[in-house]
């Protein structure tokens, strides 16, 4: 695996990309690339030289925690990406009921009544309140249920599409 | 209850470890399912929050120990005693013979059959309702619950944790978990070290890595690497690093024959082979002499198994004290509620030196817990 490790203007840029989608301000430690689009956060102790000598020597199959995915020209939170920056975290964020998230964690869309935009002013949490005045949702949101972020999810039109990988999801009972 | 035809070799070696009414008492509970033990996630949310929320789903949750609140058992859950929706449910003759294990009631008593998927993995079933029953979880679903996939806490058994309890690794320190998958511990020391310091995690399958990667994501690690090497060559490869690493903790969490595992892995068990003992054992040995080699001056290692063979405990034990004057053994702080026994001194025409009594057995029958070894070392030279 080939580590990238973001110099801080490039550091800047996610920030301020997610500054602009999610409201984030700032992100303690290193920013690394392994390949073209996902972003790991990493906060272990080793200094950059140190990391790339050791990842030019021994080859590596992981480092750091994979927090957002660059998707055409925006951002994509995971699930631990929109945990971690869960107190920066004031817009874009689309509130689901009970019944969402049911749907939600196994895997499903989520369908968008065109002509109400009431889901998006504000939910169950009362964390969503910056959101009143807000139109519908489009873009990348940040899923929250209660108090819990649940990744991102991409809005359109009509629906949210789910990125909640395979392994994360609920199994029906 | 589980029926368990052990291996003639097995049983012979197991009754020569353990007195005659001691070996009664291991194959008896060996029959038993184990306990729902997990682990608050720290990283991610605190135990007091975590447990709020784990009973706001009508679970009944325990803290055992005093001292380790984010160690919690999953007793069981109040469902509703209601026959509503009783032929509707598919799990509906499991939670049955669930209810009257604890109920110690007749599969035809109806009055006590339930609607247990009301409450679901949402939780909440039962909730504000009164006249409950209190059953068991259902198979699988400690693991399909939102808080597991949020990563709030990890289904780990009490004595898998032990290792890093003992370890107790520090943020800021630099920590190895030299046979680190499926990722119980180096989750455990990630929270520990507050995701601070260093995490090597290694393992030398990829199946068994990829199961790591997903374990580390799912529970918020960010201070870990992850690689794929035969332990032994991961280590030498460290020292030739041009700042030669070495580290504050060290864990040989080896593979083994897992003996200890027989109660909630048999298939484990079905493998078991007496050859297999002595190769392992080689292997461990080989894996030890590694990590010492890497281990800072006045750091620590951790040995530990999940199995009872001697020759994979207390033998890989007696091999380091006799070879490394530089390791001396420590003695283990455990939770004070769990029963331990020393380390043996003698098995077959062996005898091993009188420090292996440093080193930890716990047998399934102490606690109703798996088995499991443990032996802590210093560097002091």
């Amino acid at each position: 695996m080939t580590i990238q490790i973001l110099n801080q203007r490039r550091k800047q840029e996610v920030i301020k990309n997610l500054n602009q989608q999610f409201g984030v301000k700032e992100i303690q430690g290193n920013l690394i690339k392994t390949g073209k689009e996902k972003i790991f956060l990493y906060t272990g102790t080793l200094s950059e030289k140190e990391l790339l000598e050791i990842s030019n020597r021994i080859h590596l199959e992981g480092i750091g925690l994979y927090i957002a995915k660059e998707q055409e020209e925006n951002i994509r939170l995971t699930i631990e990406g929109a945990i971690l920056l869960k107190d920066q975290i004031i817009k874009n964020i689309f509130e689901i009921n009970r019944e969402q998230l049911k749907e939600w964690m196994r895997g499903s869309e989520i369908l968008l009544d065109e002509d109400d935009n009431s889901i998006m002013k504000g939910g169950e949490s009362g964390r969503v309140g910056g959101m009143i005045n807000q139109q519908k949702p489009k873009g990348f949101v940040v899923m929250s249920y209660k108090g819990d972020f649940l990744g991102c999810g991409k809005a359109s039109e009509k629906k949210i599409t789910n990125f909640i990988p395979k392994g994360r999801r609920l199994k029906t009972q | 209850m589980q029926k368990i035809n052990l291996k003639p070799l097995f049983e012979e070696r197991m009754k020569k470890l353990l007195e005659t009414e001691e070996y009664e008492r291991y194959l008896k509970i060996l029959k038993k399912p184990v306990k729902n033990y997990i682990r608050c996630n720290t990283l991610k949310i605190s135990p007091e929050e975590l447990k709020k929320r784990l009973e706001e789903k009508s679970w009944k949750i325990s803290q055992p120990f005093k001292e380790h609140e984010e160690i919690m058992i999953i007793e069981g859950k109040f469902i509703n005693n209601s026959n509503d929706n009783l032929y509707n449910n598919k799990n509906s003759n499991q939670s049955i013979d669930r209810l009257n294990i604890i109920n110690n009631k007749t599969k035809n008593d109806k009055s006590i059959i339930n609607n247990s998927s009301e409450g679901g993995w949402l939780g909440d079933g039962g909730r504000d309702k009164i006249n409950k029953k209190f059953i068991s979880l259902e198979p699988g679903e400690l693991g399909n619950s939102l808080e597991h996939q949020l990563g709030y806490y990890y289904v780990q058994e009490i004595v898998s944790m032990l290792p890093i309890l003992a370890l107790n690794p520090k943020p800021n320190e630099i920590f190895l978990d030299l046979c680190a998958s499926p990722g119980s511990k180096t989750t455990q020391a990630a929270a520990k070290m507050k995701n601070q310091g260093l995490i090597i995690a290694n393992d030398a399958k990829l199946d068994r890595i990829i199961i790591l990667a997903s374990n580390l994501q799912r529970c918020g690690v960010s201070n870990a690497i992850l690689t794929k090497k035969d332990g032994s060559m991961l280590c030498k490869e460290l020292l030739k690093l041009s700042k030669k690493m070495e580290f504050d903790k060290i864990l040989v969490d080896a593979p083994c024959s897992g003996e200890g595992t027989l109660r909630s892995s048999f298939k484990t068990y079905k493998m078991w082979n007496i050859k297999t003992i002595s190769t392992l054992s080689r292997m461990q040995k080989r894996l030890v002499e590694s990590a010492i080699s890497i281990l800072k001056k006045n750091g620590e290692l951790i040995y530990s198994t999940c199995t009872h063979a001697p020759e994979e405990n207390e033998e890989v034990v007696d091999f380091i004290i006799k070879n490394f004057p530089e390791m001396e053994i420590q003695k283990l702080y455990l939770p004070k509620e769990l029963k331990t026994r020393l380390g043996i001194t003698n098995w077959k025409d062996k005898i091993y030196s009188e420090k292996v009594k440093y080193s930890v057995r716990i047998y399934p029958q102490d606690n109703n817990t798996e088995g499991f070894f443990i032996a802590k070392f210093k560097k002091i030279k």
